[in-house]
């Protein structure tokens, strides 16, 4: 079955089993190896997604389903002004992600400051719950974000975003 | 081409015309392979590989303790790997898998139940004995000079401890002219090149290791990466094809090594507050394959007496085999879960004296005097004594109990736990405090001859690159590593890049938990950016030295130190558990990175507490994880941590698993105090509270 996706901005068309995982089309077929796969259950997180600009676990998405919409992986997002801002906010608050929950946890933050100008912990600890990795504190990942959300604030404030 | 400062997990890596694997295993705990029957491989689309293929050593060699590649008559565990599959579409694997019909004759497996215990199982049984110790075997607790005293005795039975981790589990074998390459992860790569080359009967200089990237440190995958690796190694050499075998997560959980349980009883003859003997009695299920190192015995026991005075102390250890996955070193071999019970047991016995918890510990820490003597003596080294460093246990109680007013709590909580029939509340709170070092830094006998090794070249545009085949516990170690080679060579740490771990690029180096890790290594590093940095205007660019570092030279006696206090409520309704805080104070030398030291003790308390409330189990009829809400529960707890440095200028010294013994022994010391009866094992479930509190209240 062809399959006609907007995949990081680009227009995308594969022929694949619809059937199949989303995550491994991805990485399979299109070598977007910042998707990672984990539990194929959709419970690690490891493998998250913006389907439409919702954080998804891919594992678990059969690729059919994202026929006409759009998908950014972290290869997509990575050249944006609002990552540069997440990661920076991470690493200013010491914290510092392994590469195998990196991507969906940037997708997720990234997400959660669209959703949200202010942020409480609550917010934090619900979006974040999706991802099991256990490679850095709640702590620091949590004043990381905090600190994403206030650069942003500012920066849309003065009109910079 | 090297890729520096790329990280690719095994599961990323594609070779051309490369094969997948897996494992088919056992579904029975015991049993003996009688017949098998296998289906026909008419076509290339897929390869059964069976002990018989193997062409070098049938097993894999840790410590003396022999691990079969692949089960060839005896089946000892539940998922021992059986054959290999090798295919190259779903269709073929599941042609293949559906053709295996294995005849197994089912034995009784063997339990660690204390009344189903069969003779046979106990593979190892010591006594140890210290001070004036009676080295009576049998335990007589008749004798004359304690008649009059009533004993104090304590039960726990832990429960299993799984390092989790977040990347698949597995390794890619990649046949080459010259011999193979192994693309996994693994903390100690020169085993996994000896246990390859064993197994395919060639010289190790034609196996090439490379290791992948690693999200959580590594803990249990001392010696399992090696069975994988050998596994792969096996297929591809058989198929002539690049060998993918990689384990999904419901074999990561179920059949890798883990922590297994232990039982444990400590009886103490206790007066005027001083511990005159103390009598433990200890057994470790040591699942199918145990692993019998005398070293790590003495460690045991001298982690089940503790830091504590008393002149008089026996230890009965059984080690017993059972029919679960073969153990690893996951934090130890039980070191965490022997100080638990006997920070637990120690809390009793304050308890029942009537004596603050604080004060009775600073005087009873063991004094320099009696430290001298035997009882923390390395095993076969010579008599070196490990400083029990009285001074840093006192500073850091004092700091942990201030800093929780821990005194007038636990004085509060406890007139509540006596007057509890009087007091019927809908929560009843506690308060514990314990206190803890870390013991498994030194390195076994059999390593002392081993070396940290690395390589270090200054390129012409005065980059540094580092080559070594020591694997880190985490990639935040590697920031460390930059910062001290950056501050001594006056580099840029974007100038500095840590070349992927490859056995063939960087000389052969000691594996890393057993080498006191971080702090071992940096010296290392240290050594080697000197002797650089003296080379470096004398002789032109580029610059490579090799440098090593010797075990035996690090420093024995240094023990990391910790206190913690936990703080709980419990509802006497729904037996639900909150934690109202957290403070800890830790004594490990010189800090190198404050981040990644927070970090640590951070995920050390996280992973501590959904150990203890068994926040995470595999279901076991579905292939997947169930999570409750315990572990988003924990993130909110309020941790205070403090650092001194009593110890060692400057010295760093491994915290390790400090967090993990220390959260759960002050855990169930509160808990205790709060429910009002001896909590005995693990996990601590509402299930489990009710089941206690009905017996007591039925007696």
């Amino acid at each position: 079955m062809i399959i006609r996706f907007i995949l990081n901005s680009v227009e995308a068309e594969i022929d694949v089993n619809p059937h199949s995982r989303l995550s491994s089309v991805l990485r399979d077929n299109f070598g977007l190896l910042s998707t990672k796969e984990s539990c194929y259950n959709g419970e690690c997180g490891s493998c998250t997604v913006l389907l439409d600009d919702e954080p998804v676990p891919a594992c678990v998405i059969p690729v059919f389903t994202v026929k006409n919409r759009s998908v950014v992986t972290l290869e997509g997002f990575e050249n944006t002004e609002n990552y540069e801002i997440i990661r920076k906010s991470l690493k200013t608050s010491g914290c510092n992600l392994c590469r195998y929950c990196y991507q969906g946890r940037i997708l997720v933050i990234h997400h959660l400051l669209q959703k949200y100008s202010e942020l409480n912990d609550n917010e934090i600890f619900e979006a974040l719950s999706g991802n099991r990795c256990e490679c850095t504190d709640f702590k620091s990942l949590k004043k990381g974000i905090k600190l994403a959300n206030l650069t942003i604030n500012r920066k849309k404030k003065a009109g910079k975003l | 081409m090297i890729l520096k400062d790329k990280q690719l997990f095994v599961n990323d890596y594609y070779m051309p015309g490369m094969l997948n694997a897996v494992t088919y295993r056992t579904g029975i705990d015991k049993g003996i392979l009688q017949t098998v029957k296998l289906p026909p491989e008419t076509d290339k689309g897929y390869k059964i590989i069976t002990n018989n293929d193997i062409p070098g050593k049938k097993n894999i060699n840790f410590f003396g303790t022999s691990i079969p590649i692949l089960a060839d008559y005896e089946i000892n565990f539940r998922g021992e790997p059986l054959y290999i599959i090798v295919y190259d579409s779903e269709e073929n694997h599941k042609t293949a898998l559906d053709g295996i019909i294995p005849g197994i004759k089912a034995k009784p497996p063997l339990s660690f139940e204390k009344d189903k215990l069969e003779e046979n199982q106990i593979v190892y049984q010591k006594f140890f004995s210290f001070g004036s110790g009676s080295s009576d075997p049998l335990f007589n607790d008749e004798l004359e000079s304690y008649t009059a005293i009533i004993p104090v005795t304590d039960n726990f039975h832990s429960s299993e401890y799984h390092s989790r981790y977040c990347e698949p589990f597995g390794a890619i074998a990649q046949p080459d002219k010259n011999g193979i390459t192994i693309y996994t992860v693994s903390q100690w790569p020169e085993h996994v090149r000896k246990s390859v080359a064993d197994a395919l009967n060639i010289s190790q200089k034609n196996v090439k290791v490379i290791i992948t990237a690693l999200s959580t440190p590594l803990e249990g995958r001392i010696w399992y990466p090696s069975l994988i690796s050998s596994q792969a190694a096996v297929a591809a050499h058989i198929t002539g094809k690049p060998v993918k075998l990689i384990l999904s997560k419901y074999e990561t959980y179920n059949f890798t090594p883990r922590q297994h349980p232990f039982r444990i009883t400590h009886k103490t003859w206790v007066s005027k507050g001083k511990l005159l003997k103390m009598h433990i009695n200890l057994d470790i299920d040591a699942g199918a394959y145990p692993l019998i190192i005398e070293e790590l015995f003495e460690k045991t026991f001298i982690q089940a007496s503790g830091l504590y005075e008393c002149n008089d102390i026996t230890m009965k250890l059984r080690l017993i085999q059972t029919s679960k996955p073969p153990m690893s070193f996951i934090s130890g071999i039980n070191f965490s879960q022997i100080m638990i019970s006997l920070e637990k047991h120690i809390s009793n016995i304050i308890r029942q004296e009537k004596i603050s918890p604080v004060t009775w510990r600073k005087e009873n820490i063991l004094s320099d005097s009696i430290k001298k003597n035997s009882l923390f003596i390395i095993p076969g080294d010579d008599i070196k004594s490990i400083n029990s460093n009285r001074n840093s246990a006192s500073a850091i109680l004092e700091n942990v109990s201030k800093a929780s007013d821990f005194e007038r709590k636990y004085a509060s909580f406890e007139l509540l736990r006596l007057n509890k029939h009087k007091n019927i509340k809908t929560h009843s709170s506690g308060i514990g405090l314990a206190l803890s070092f870390f013991n498994n830094t030194i390195p076994f006998k059999s390593m002392i001859k081993d070396k940290l090794s690395l390589k270090l070249l200054l390129d012409s545009k005065s980059y540094l690159n580092i080559y070594t085949s020591t694997v880190p516990d985490g990639i935040h170690n590697y920031d460390i590593w930059k910062n001290t080679a950056g501050e001594i060579l006056g580099i840029p740490t974007d100038n500095i890049f840590i070349l992927p771990h490859q056995t063939d690029l960087a000389p052969p180096s000691a594996a890393y938990p057993f080498s006191k890790g971080l702090a071992g290594f940096t010296e290392l590093l240290k050594n080697g950016c000197q002797s650089l940095q003296k080379k470096r205007f004398r002789n032109p660019l580029p610059i490579e030295i090799t440098a090593s570092l010797s075990l035996n030279k690090l420093s024995k006696d240094d023990y990391a130190w910790g206190s913690a206090v936990v703080e709980l409520s419990i509802d006497n309704h729904t037996y639900e558990i909150e934690i109202k805080k957290i403070t800890c104070c830790f004594d490990c030398g010189h800090i190198m990175h404050k981040e990644i030291i927070d970090k640590t003790v951070y995920s050390g308390i996280i992973d501590s507490l959904s150990w203890i409330s068994g926040a995470e189990n595999m279901s076991t009829d579905k292939n997947r994880l169930i999570q409750n809400d315990n572990i988003r529960h924990f993130l909110n707890i309020p941790i205070y941590t403090e650092y001194i440095n009593n110890t060692k200028k400057n010295k760093s010294i491994s915290i390790g698993d400090l967090p993990l013994s220390l959260i759960a022994g002050a855990y169930y010391s509160a808990l205790i105090q709060a429910l009002g009866v001896d909590i005995d094992r693990m996990p601590v479930t509402p299930e489990n509270i009710h089941d206690i509190l009905y017996k007591n209240r039925s007696k």
